[in-house]
Order: C-alpha cells, then sequence, then structure tokens
C-alpha cells in the first residue's frame, strides 16, 4: 500500500517536471511556427490573420538566400572534412598502437571542453596571420576543430563494440586491407558515422561566436542573418527561417529512426 | 614423430611464436597430409590457436616456416593464402544475407555472375541450409549459423580449411550432431583440414590424427587409440580420458614389481620387464581394464576397501583405497548383474599385465 502511494507521489512530481520542460523549453520554440504565419510586419503573438508571405520572403529574397546557401555549404563542407578527420583519428585511436593512446584521446576531445570564445580569440588571432578571415576555408577549419571531438566521440564508440574477428574473417576470405575496410568496417560502423555527421552539420550549421570572429564583411551566415533581423528589425520573415529549421530537424529525426528500425530488423542493432 | 600417409600438403618447420617473454610455441614441426583431419588438442594457451594463426597468417612466426603445397607462405598477406577458416563465433558479417556471405570469398575473387550463384547454391546444400539465402545471421539459430560459416570457408575450394574451436559456443547434444556432420563433409570432399580443440571427446571422434598441445610443445603426436592405449606421458595419459598413476621408487622385483609409493606403503604388481632396485617409475592404468578378482586368485592381485561407488549411467566408478593415501578409480559397466560391490566392501583388484603402461615421466 504504503508502495502504491510512493509510487503515485513519485509519478506525480515525474508528470510536473515533464509538464514543465515542455512548457519552457519547447513550446517557446514551436511557438516561432504559428507567429511565421501573422499578417502584421512585426512578430506578434497570438499571430493576426494569415500569411505566407514571410516564407515566401525567406526563399525569394537574395539577403535571405545567400546566407542560407553559405551556412548550408559551410555546414556541408564542414561534415565531410569533421567525418574524414574523425573516421581516421578514431581508427588511429582505438586499433594504433599508440604511445600514450589515453592522453591522445583526450587531447583530441578537448576542443568540446574549452569556452568557444576561448577558441574563438585564439583562431582569430592565428587566422588574422593567414590571411584566412572572411573566407569559407577559415570558416571551414574553425568549424572542424570543434566539430572533431563529436565526429571522434561516436565513432570511437562505435569502434569499440565492433568485433575484430570479423576484419580477420573478411582478410582470410580474400580481401585486402582496404577491400575489408570498405565491404565490412565501413558499412558497420557506418550508422555511427551517419549520427556523427548530423551532429558535425548541426553544430556548424548552428554555429555563431566563431561566426562573428571570422565573417570578415562580405558574407553572412543564415544564425548571423537571423541574428542582426533580431537586433534592428524583428521581422516575422526570422520566425519563418525558424520554422523551416524546426521542420529540418524533425524530417532528420523521422529518417534517422527508419535507418535504426531497418537495423533492429537485421538484428544489427539490440 | 609418425609420418602422415600421403604427400605433405602443409608443413611446419621449427616454427615458433613469442610474445615478450612469453612463448607461445615452441619451435614445433610437423607435416599434414593431403585430404587429412589433423586436430590440435590441448588446454587453453597451449599455443593450438596460435599455430592456426600463423598458418592464417593472422601472427608471424618468431622463427621457422609454414610451407604450404611446396611453398613458403610467410611473406604472404593473409587474402593471399586461400585457406579456409572457420571461427569459433562464426564471424558471420551481419550487415549482408546468407547468399551475400557465402559469396563474398568468390565476390573477393572476381568470378563471374552464374558461377558465384551456382558454387552458394552447391555449398548451401552440402551444409543443408538450401532456402536460407536471403536471411540475415542474426535471423539464424547458433548451429545455422557455424554451418553458414562452414558453408563460406568451403565455397572458393580452399586446399586447406581450418577449425578453430568451431563448435565451442553451442549445446552439448548440437554439438555431438555438427561433429558427425563435419566428419560426413570432410569424407565426402577429401579437403586437409586442421582443427583446433580443448575437448578430448571431439579430438577422438573427429580425428585421423591428434596433436597433443601443452605449454607450446607438442607432447604426442598420434592417431585417437593410440593416444588412448599408449600415452607417451602423464600430460597425455591426463588429458585424454581418465588414468591411474602408480609412482614411485621400486623397492624389490621378483615374481612382482614391489614399488614404494608415496607415505611409505607398498603396492606390488606383475611385471615382466626389469627394473632395478632404487629406480623412479610411474605407471598408467585406464580406470575401465580394471576388475575384481577372487579372493583366492594366485595371478597377483591388489586389495582394497571400496570407499565410494557412483553411479554414472552406462558405467559404475568404484574408488578403491589400496592404501592409507593411494585410491585407484575403476570403472565397469552397469550391466553387468551381480558384480556390483557395496560400498565398505574388501575387494580384490586386477589387470592384465598388458593394460599397464610404463611412463618416461
Amino acid at each position: 500500500m504504503n508502495y502504491e502511494k510512493n509510487l503515485s507521489i513519485g509519478k506525480v512530481l515525474l508528470g510536473i517536471l515533464t509538464t514543465s520542460i515542455f512548457v519552457f523549453l519547447v513550446i517557446p520554440t514551436i511557438l516561432a511556427v504559428p507567429m511565421s504565419f501573422t499578417e502584421t510586419r512585426y512578430l506578434a503573438f497570438p499571430p493576426e490573420g494569415f500569411s505566407m508571405q514571410w516564407h515566401q520572403q525567406f526563399f525569394t529574397d537574395r539577403r535571405w538566400i545567400e546566407p542560407t546557401i553559405f551556412s548550408l555549404k559551410l555546414a556541408s563542407i564542414t561534415t565531410v572534412v569533421c567525418l574524414v578527420i574523425g573516421t581516421m583519428a578514431s581508427l588511429a585511436l582505438v586499433r594504433g598502437v599508440l604511445p600514450g593512446k589515453r592522453v591522445l584521446h583526450l587531447f583530441f576531445l578537448s576542443p568540446m571542453m574549452v569556452p568557444l570564445i576561448v577558441t574563438a580569440f585564439a583562431v582569430y588571432g592565428m587566422f588574422a596571420n593567414f590571411r584566412l578571415i572572411g573566407t569559407l576555408t577559415g570558416m571551414v577549419v574553425a568549424h572542424t576543430i570543434i566539430g572533431v571531438p563529436y565526429a571522434i566521440l561516436v565513432i570511437t564508440a562505435n569502434l569499440y563494440r565492433f568485433d575484430t574477428t570479423l576484419e580477420l574473417a573478411a582478410r582470410n576470405l580474400g580481401a585486402s586491407a582496404f577491400k575489408t575496410f570498405m565491404h565490412v568496417t565501413f558499412p558497420l560502423i557506418k550508422p555511427g558515422i551517419i549520427a556523427a555527421g548530423v551532429f558535425c552539420f548541426i553544430e556548424s550549421l548552428d554555429e555563431l561566436v566563431l561566426v562573428l570572429f571570422l565573417i570578415g564583411t562580405t558574407k553572412l551566415t543564415l544564425p548571423l542573418r537571423m541574428f542582426s533581423e533580431i537586433e534592428f528589425r524583428i521581422t516575422p520573415t526570422v520566425a519563418a527561417a525558424s520554422t523551416v529549421f524546426i521542420i529540418a530537424a524533425i524530417g532528420t529525426i523521422i529518417a534517422l529512426s527508419f535507418i535504426e528500425r531497418k537495423e533492429k530488423k537485421i538484428g544489427l542493432k539490440e | 614423430m609418425q609420418a602422415p600417409t600421403k604427400d605433405p600438403i602443409l608443413r611446419l618447420i621449427n616454427l615458433e611464436k613469442t610474445f615478450g617473454d612469453v612463448v607461445a610455441v615452441a619451435d614445433v614441426s610437423l607435416d599434414i597430409g593431403d585430404g587429412e583431419f589433423l586436430t590440435l588438442l590441448g588446454p587453453s594457451g597451449s599455443g593450438k590457436t596460435t599455430i592456426l594463426n600463423m598458418i592464417a597468417g593472422f601472427e608471424f612466426p618468431t622463427s621457422g616456416d609454414v610451407i604450404l603445397q611446396g611453398q613458403s607462405i610467410n611473406a604472404l598477406l593473409p587474402e593471399k593464402r586461400n585457406i579456409g577458416l572457420v571461427f569459433q563465433n562464426y564471424a558471420l558479417f551481419p550487415h549482408m544475407t546468407v547468399f551475400e556471405n557465402i559469396a563474398f570469398p568468390l565476390k573477393m575473387r572476381k568470378f563471374p555472375k552464374e558461377d558465384i550463384q551456382r558454387k552458394v547454391k552447391q555449398a548451401l546444400e552440402l551444409v543443408q541450409l538450401s532456402g536460407y539465402e536471403t536471411r540475415f545471421p542474426k535471423q539464424l539459430s547458433g548451429g545455422q549459423q557455424q554451418r553458414i560459416a562452414v558453408a563460406r570457408a568451403l565455397v572458393f575450394d580452399a586446399p586447406l580449411l581450418l577449425f578453430d574451436e568451431p563448435l565451442g559456443a553451442l549445446d552439448k547434444k548440437l554439438r555431438e550432431h555438427m561433429q558427425l556432420e563435419l566428419k560426413e563433409i570432410h569424407t565426402q570432399l577429401k579437403r586437409t583440414m586442421i582443427y583446433v580443440t580443448h575437448d578430448q571427446e571431439e579430438a577422438l571422434v573427429m580425428s585421423d590424427r591428434i596433436v597433443v598441445m601443452n605449454h607450446g610443445r607438442f607432447e604426442q603426436v598420434g592417431n585417437p587409440d593410440e593416444l588412448y592405449e599408449k600415452p607417451a606421458n602423464s600430460f597425455v595419459a591426463s588429458f585424454i580420458g581418465e588414468s591411474n598413476f602408480i609412482e614411485g621408487t621400486v623397492a624389490a622385483h621378483d615374481q612382482r614389481l614391489t614399488i614404494e609409493i608415496e607415505g611409505g606403503e607398498t603396492i606390488s604388481f606383475k611385471w615382466s620387464e626389469r627394473i632395478q632396485k632404487g629406480e623412479a617409475v610411474k605407471f598408467c592404468l585406464r580406470p575401465e581394464k580394471i576388475f575384481f578378482v577372487a579372493d583366492d586368485d594366485p595371478g597377483g592381485s591388489v586389495h582394497g576397501v571400496i570407499r565410494d561407488v557412483i553411479y554414472v549411467g552406462e558405467t559404475k566408478r568404484y574408488a578403491i583405497d589400496v592404501g592409507r593415501s593411494k585410491t585407484i578409480f575403476m570403472r565397469q559397466m552397469s550391466t553387468r548383474i551381480g558384480q556390483g560391490r557395496q560400498k565398505g566392501e574388501k575387494v580384490h583388484i586386477g589387470w592384465h599385465e598388458e593394460s599397464l603402461r610404463r611412463l618416461s615421466e
């Protein structure tokens, strides 16, 4: 009896916690969606009327399209670079015979622990010397610095679980070291690589601090465009941009869960 | 060491492997005949898997040579050796179907598509799993997975097949069934097979020849009945089957050989070969070769008291104290009516002289 009572109090508390997380964290995010449909020229809640003009503006106005394309380009290149470096580093950290492997592992993860503003300051000073300020290359390098630790974190976890006798089996069956990686190792750590890729992409797409230091004067990223819009005018286009972001995020989650379901079906994942 | 019946397909010549200070395999040589089923038998850590790994190319010998079909393969990468290998944990590729798994070695060898189809089909028929092509490994039972692993190792017609404790993960019933099935495949294909196991029963059932290993060395090489009937030393005698050991120094040798055993007691029995007084000796005697004799048997028997009778199904096991500190175990078929003895009974036991084997150490 007593136990049941405790349980119900616990359940009530859990319910309150869940509800407040939802109210304070999720709802403000979702509120951007109805606000983006307002007819007014300013952000209003509740929205007045119904209009798609702000979404239309986001997809047609050069001042929005160019930063969006630039951000996607930056995030895509960063993701590829992060995954190549992250996979190679993970293989070395898990499989390699290296002195001080643990220390090296921590060193590779250290950019995650250093405050972003410190990294930004350091990178700014160095990049100025190399004339990398205001270039796509410079920003890719900067985002790679913060993206690689995420990639290593996820991919090494996958590699530690990986049964290396599968690679021996492949070699025994006539596959070279390279073919073994392509046909056996890569397909099996691919879920980890995809997850790492999503992390790196979002990290880069979302990042503002490093961009503020390195952007120069010619280009804008989407978060920076939104930030300056909010600073000066607060038009509903910001809400429209947010809506697009939210839909993209939900789409990604659905896509990932489909991949996961397929893997569960053939027993790749518990 | 006994020579194989046919030309050796594989020769191990003074093969040695050390890991730091640890000697995993110590200077062993062996010829393996074409079509032979040879088992490397030993406890874990005896170096049997290390030998297999050196043949497969996963380990590089510290010294010595591995000769396959007349050519040294020491410098060859694993993928160039063309040797089939079945792993203990199956090592099937979980992201590939049964068909893709078995086709993998053929694809790597760039076989044409029709040949791959045909050979995979044949291999599946051989392991009796036709119709499972589209399944994934995780959708199969342990026994089925192991059969797919066997099919994958067979499908590319390697002249030599290696098995690394392939049945270790299966339950007893299934293991015994798979032993016979593998034996059947060996008879059908006449392919040379080297089998690694720590299970002496499995080794006896399956092998043409057995190599008993301990601490990286070959203790004895021989066919199953040789090893059982004529163990070369006490390790082999105790590792294969059950043994009584009678160990001590010769106190007298006239009609009977009298040995002073541990604790100052003596035990005496018939032994023809002359042994000097004072010499240290060790004998091995299988429990099933001992029998009860009548009290007045003149042939010379050993007196004892039954300490324990253990019923183990088809046989009964007697523990007989023949002295304060010496117990001899004997085994009798349970079906022998009227021969059953009780606990505490005074008995005389005997054996034929040729059942007794003197060991070198």
